[in-house]
């Protein structure tokens, strides 16, 4: 009797903790996001609300999604960024996704000379710092006249491939070779086989993948206006956002309720696919748990 | 038996096929790197032909009138030495890196331009960045824009360094009449002009008139008025965030203590951080800020505008480029005067007098040919004559560099036109400021004078260092990154001594993956 | 049999061709500008100076500075992150927890929100003594103030609590992953056998873990040693450099002073010690035995 009164406590008591704790977290989380929706409806241009009075505004002023969706400058706005930004975040997690399974599958299955060396030197190449490439690709991209969509598109991919090879790799350990043997002798080639059933059983791989992918390019601002300067119409969402935020010119003023504005905008699409795959990201990792092997 | 042959036989195969792979990889990459260092240097079309064209359009002017005309476009295509517009049109890439008010301006100069030289066709691109290395960058791979617009130092750095052309060699002399001399004087270094000014730019003292009475004049009534607002009105008397500054506006109190930045010593210019001067200016906004507390340390310029717009602050040091906000903000509240003089040395405090303008980038950076390059001196003497110059005061407020439109804008001063009325006050005080600046220097050195200012600045407003300190700190670090790029010349290469820490520091790193951990986690 | 090896080295070309363009070739590009005087003083004919610039980074005094920043900036950050994540997934994984969905969904918006914004509200956030995390939050919890401007304690915690901020819903999202795949079997044995909560987090819990603490450990590791822009926006390395890590400085030679083959020099060490310490991470933990 006591030793279950003694259970019921102790779980009362944990669960307590892990709810309060599970709560603060909630609201440290949203507390900023709250902030960048009060900003974007706001009037006034400014970061810090100098009252906590305006934590609560009275009034919701749209001026700002307003502007950032009607202005057209020099032929380019922000829909239209909006939608390059779309469609190069969009290529990017396809060939990521192509590529780190592609990879992974034959990391796993298929035998390859020095496959550990090459694997530990693609590994390791990585490790140089994203700044630093970032005027020798502009040099190199250059050259070959790939300043455009398709040489962002390259330079985004590598970066979540190769990291999530790995992760695909190892899931695709796991699931048993018979598979494919099987669906090979019913008639598939390898690659149909592969298709069909790696990318179906490795979903949460190539979900996790995508997403990165996905925000990686969407997210990007320096390369992106190191490449596409010149050409305004073919500008991504970030680089339209702070042009027209006043972030890039240091003269002009800077309209942060138009920067929270457009944040919000490109964030919604971000945040949404994040939530609908947690289901699957949050099995992406299982196997990196050594549990059997 | 076999398995264990097997097994032999392919480590050996295994083995060769890295060798040939890390062959292969090495050569790649090497290819690579020469293709790409190769394209650095593309053939530039003109080099003999410019001397020619700047002697026959010199003797041009001189035949036909002797006052220059660049609002007319006949007389601006034989400034060029063209006696008629070419039959097939000429396209010239251009960055625009006007602010958002300037480029409402911009954007009404570029359809008269259009109209009246229909055979250039102008390509403009909006947000680039003034004084950033995406130019440089561009450069490098020759795809620099043939005009670009940048503010006098940084456009100094890249004429020493051969990105941007030497205007002298273009046009005439006489040119430099058209515009305020310190204007065209930050545009000149050694005696070439690099590029023509559309503005001219420095900091002013914005004050509330709800607060403050009447401007100070001096740095003891500066002290007296902050004082006053923070005991009468609980506000911050000034905002001035001097440890997020990189010696942009500490310059004008550094000068009003009687420094200097540089100076000459045996034909070298060096710097000169390390004087009485500096140690007093940090001191004085050290004594505002933590002893009688009237100056709110902001961390950025950003913070101090909206604290000014909120009226949480009275006074603040800012450049006209934000007055539009302020105007917006406080209406008749509003004033600005010149900086004040300090006290303890009857000197002004002297803020940069600084000039944003047009270059031409060389046609190494931009691959030009010599008709664009015409067109694009055109362009840059059209967006800098008088209407367009006159614009960009009447739309945006900004000071003019062209001559004749300075002086019209001071006329409408004079006789009240600016709308609203207050207006007119408010920039009379900002041109007044004009008059008790400094030269911005243009030289190459300047680029190594706000990093090393900002590193010791911050820290003796974070008080971890005297004043002494941070003089001597800041001008030993100014003159590193000067010798660390070659800008100054050192004495005697270092003993390797200096090393043994390093290789101390190395062995453990060295020695850790072959001592090998045995055991569990 | 070798025909076979031959096409099947095909289906690593892609990713391999790519990791030669976009990660060798900069570096060797960066490994070679290092060697020469590039700047804009040198723009279009550099040449060759050996060592000079390496010299440069070990004599004039930064580098230890540098070193000591960056890895308070990349361990300091890691572990409080890798910990707090670590924290949620357990309580996550409870599997009498109600509500998971939900707060997992909230946990995860600092991660999926554009950090670009995120990082200037709290630029903000952290001003003193305006923002509210001084005007209210920190008051409220009764922690003294943080004013990144006069301290440098106080600059590295603005910075690792905003890094943490922004990063614990990935580890979170990672170790609950794993977690979800220890099966529940070995747990209730243990429990069978008179294990209390502790025992069955040692012996259970934290063995069957080890590969992902290592694996994220070290791709966090790389990804925080090179993490720009936090410490640009926040403190841009101040006061002074006390905040400066190795590619802030590299950025800031590049693009403040336009040394370009002094910031390689920079990023080539930088690059080498996290190389070193990679390795060493990797061979110790056996992350990547599985190839063979």
């Amino acid at each position: 009797m006591i030793q279950v009164k003694k259970h019921k406590i102790f779980k009362i008591l944990r669960l307590g903790i892990s709810y309060i704790v599970l709560i603060i977290m909630a609201i440290a989380s949203i507390f900023p996001l709250y902030y960048v929706f009060m900003t974007s409806f706001s009037n006034a241009p400014n970061l810090i609300s100098l009252a906590i009075s305006d934590l609560f505004p009275k009034h919701l002023y749209f001026t700002a999604y307003k502007e950032l969706l009607t202005t057209n400058l020099y032929g380019g706005s922000f829909p239209l960024w909006l939608r390059n930004s779309l469609i190069l975040a969009g290529s990017t997690a396809v060939i990521s996704v192509l590529l780190a399974l592609i990879t992974g599958y034959a990391l796993s299955r298929l035998d390859i000379p020095a496959k550990k060396t090459l694997a530990t030197f693609i590994y390791i190449v990585t490790f140089f710092p994203y700044t630093a490439t970032a005027v020798p690709l502009y040099l190199l991209f250059a050259k070959f006249h790939l300043l455009n969509y398709i040489g962002l598109i390259l330079a985004y991919t590598p970066g979540t491939s190769i990291f999530a090879a790995f992760i695909a790799k190892l899931s695709i350990d796991s699931i048993p070779a018979s598979y494919e043997e099987i669906a090979m002798i019913d008639g598939l080639s390898r690659f149909q086989a592969f298709l069909r059933i790696i990318m179906r059983l490795a979903l949460p791989v190539v979900a996790l993948t995508a997403i990165l992918g996905f925000s990686g390019a969407y997210l990007d601002f320096a390369l992106a206006y190191s490449f596409l300067l010149p050409n305004i119409r073919a500008w991504t969402a970030t680089i339209g956002l702070y042009y027209m935020a006043g972030l890039i010119n240091p003269a002009s003023a800077p309209a942060y309720n138009l920067f929270a504005a457009g944040a919000v905008i490109m964030g919604i699409p971000l945040m949404a696919l994040f939530i609908v795959s947690q289901k699957m990201m949050t099995r992406a990792y299982s196997n990196l748990a050594g549990v059997k092997q | 038996m076999n398995v264990l042959s097997k097994n032999r036989k392919l480590k050996g195969v295994s083995g060769t096929i890295i060798a040939i792979i890390v062959v292969i990889i090495i050569i790649v990459a090497a290819v690579g790197v020469y293709l790409v260092m190769t394209s650095h240097h593309p053939t530039p079309t003109v080099s003999t032909t410019n001397s020619l064209i700047s002697t026959t359009s010199s003797t041009s002017t001189t035949t036909t009138t002797s006052i220059l005309n660049t609002s007319n476009p006949q007389s601006l295509m034989q400034l060029v030495g063209l006696t008629s517009a070419p039959s097939t049109p000429v396209t010239i890439t251009v960055w625009d890196t006007y602010s958002s008010s300037e480029n409402q301006s911009f954007i009404q100069t570029l359809a008269q331009f259009e109209q009246e030289f229909p055979w250039i066709h102008v390509k403009v691109t909006p947000g680039a960045q003034v004084g950033t290395s995406q130019f440089e960058t561009a450069a490098k791979a020759g795809q620099a824009p043939i005009v670009y617009r940048d503010s006098s130092d940084s456009g100094g750095a890249l004429f020493a360094a051969g990105l941007v052309l030497n205007l002298s060699q273009y046009l005439p002399p006489s040119i430099t009449s058209l515009y305020v001399p310190t204007a065209i004087n930050d545009w000149t270094l050694n005696g070439s002009i690099y590029g023509l000014p559309d503005d001219v730019n420095y900091i002013v003292m914005f004050y509330n008139k709800h607060f403050v009475p009447y401007a100070p004049n001096t740095t003891d009534q500066l002290i007296q008025i902050a004082e006053q607002v923070n005991k009468t009105y609980h506000v911050w008397g000034i905002a001035y965030g001097a440890s997020d500054e990189y010696g942009y506006r500490f310059a004008a109190w550094f000068a009003g203590y009687g420094g200097q930045i540089f100076t000459t010593q045996n034909g070298q210019i060096v710097p000169d951080l390390n004087s009485s001067a500096m140690v007093n200016a940090l001191n004085f906004w050290y004594n505002l800020t933590y002893n009688l507390h009237i100056n709110y340390l902001a961390p950025s310029s950003g913070v101090e505008g909206q604290l000014f717009i909120a009226n949480q602050t009275a006074i603040i040091f800012d450049g006209p480029w934000d007055l539009n906000e302020y105007l917006q903000a406080l209406g008749p509240n509003l004033g600005a005067a010149p900086l004040p003089v300090v006290s303890q040395t009857g000197l002004r405090a002297e803020p940069f007098i600084g000039s944003t303008g047009w270059l031409i980038a060389t046609p190494q950076a931009s691959g030009a040919s010599p008709m664009q390059i015409k067109a694009a001196l055109i362009f840059i003497l059209y967006v800098t004559n008088y209407q367009s110059d006159l614009r960009l005061w009447d739309v945006a407020h900004d000071i003019p560099a062209n001559m004749q439109a300075y002086n019209a804008a001071l006329t409408e001063l004079k006789e009240g036109k600016l709308q609203p009325a207050y207006l007119n006050q408010i920039m009379e005080g900002i041109l007044e400021q004009a008059q008790y600046g400094q030269k911005f220097p243009n030289i190459p050195q300047m680029a190594y004078y706000w990093d090393s200012f900002h590193e010791y600045a911050s820290e003796f407003f974070a008080q971890k260092i005297s004043a002494n300190q941070a003089a001597q700190g800041m001008e030993q670090a100014f003159v590193q990154s000067l010798i660390q790029n070659g800008l100054m010349s050192t004495i005697l290469p270092p003993p390797p001594i200096f090393l043994i820490p390093y290789i101390m520091l190395l062995v453990p790193v060295l020695v850790a993956p072959i001592v090998k951990i045995k055991g569990k986690w | 049999m070798k025909k076979d090896k031959v096409i099947n080295f095909f289906y690593i070309l892609p990713i391999f061709v790519v990791t030669l363009f976009l990660f060798l070739f900069p570096l060797i590009y960066s490994l070679y500008i290092s060697f020469t005087n590039l700047s804009l003083l040198h723009f279009f004919k550099y040449s060759y100076v050996g060592l000079a610039n390496y010299i440069i980074i070990f004599k004039y005094g930064y580098f230890l500075v540098l070193l000591k920043n960056t890895l308070i900036w990349t361990i300091g950050s890691l572990v409080t992150m890798m910990g707090l994540g670590f924290a949620l997934a357990l309580i996550l994984n409870q599997s009498d927890l109600k509500g998971r969905s939900i707060f997992y969904a909230i946990l995860i918006l600092p991660w999926a929100f554009p950090g670009f914004i995120s990082l200037l509200i709290w630029q903000g956030l952290w001003v003193d003594p305006y923002g509210m995390m001084n005007r209210l939050i920190l008051p409220m919890l009764h922690l003294p103030r943080v004013n990144s401007l006069t301290s440098t304690a106080d600059a590295w915690i603005e910075l690792i609590v905003t890094n943490d901020w922004l990063s614990f819903p990935y580890f979170m999202t990672v170790f609950y992953s794993a977690l979800q795949s220890i099966p529940r079997e070995l747990y209730d044995i243990a429990e069978l056998d008179g294990a209390n909560v502790f025992t069955k987090f040692f012996t259970i819990t934290l063995p069957s873990l080890k590969k992902t603490i290592a694996f994220v450990f070290i791709t966090s590791f790389v990804f925080t040693w090179n993490n720009f822009y936090p410490i640009y926006v926040l403190t841009g390395g101040g006061p002074g450099i006390s905040t400066e890590t190795f590619i802030v400085y590299a950025y800031q030679e590049a693009f403040s002073y336009s040394n370009f083959s002094l910031a390689a020099a920079w990023s080539v060490i930088s690059t080498l010690f996290v190389i070193v310490l990679g390795i060493i991470v990797i061979r110790y933990t056996h992350i990547l035995d599985s190839f063979t």
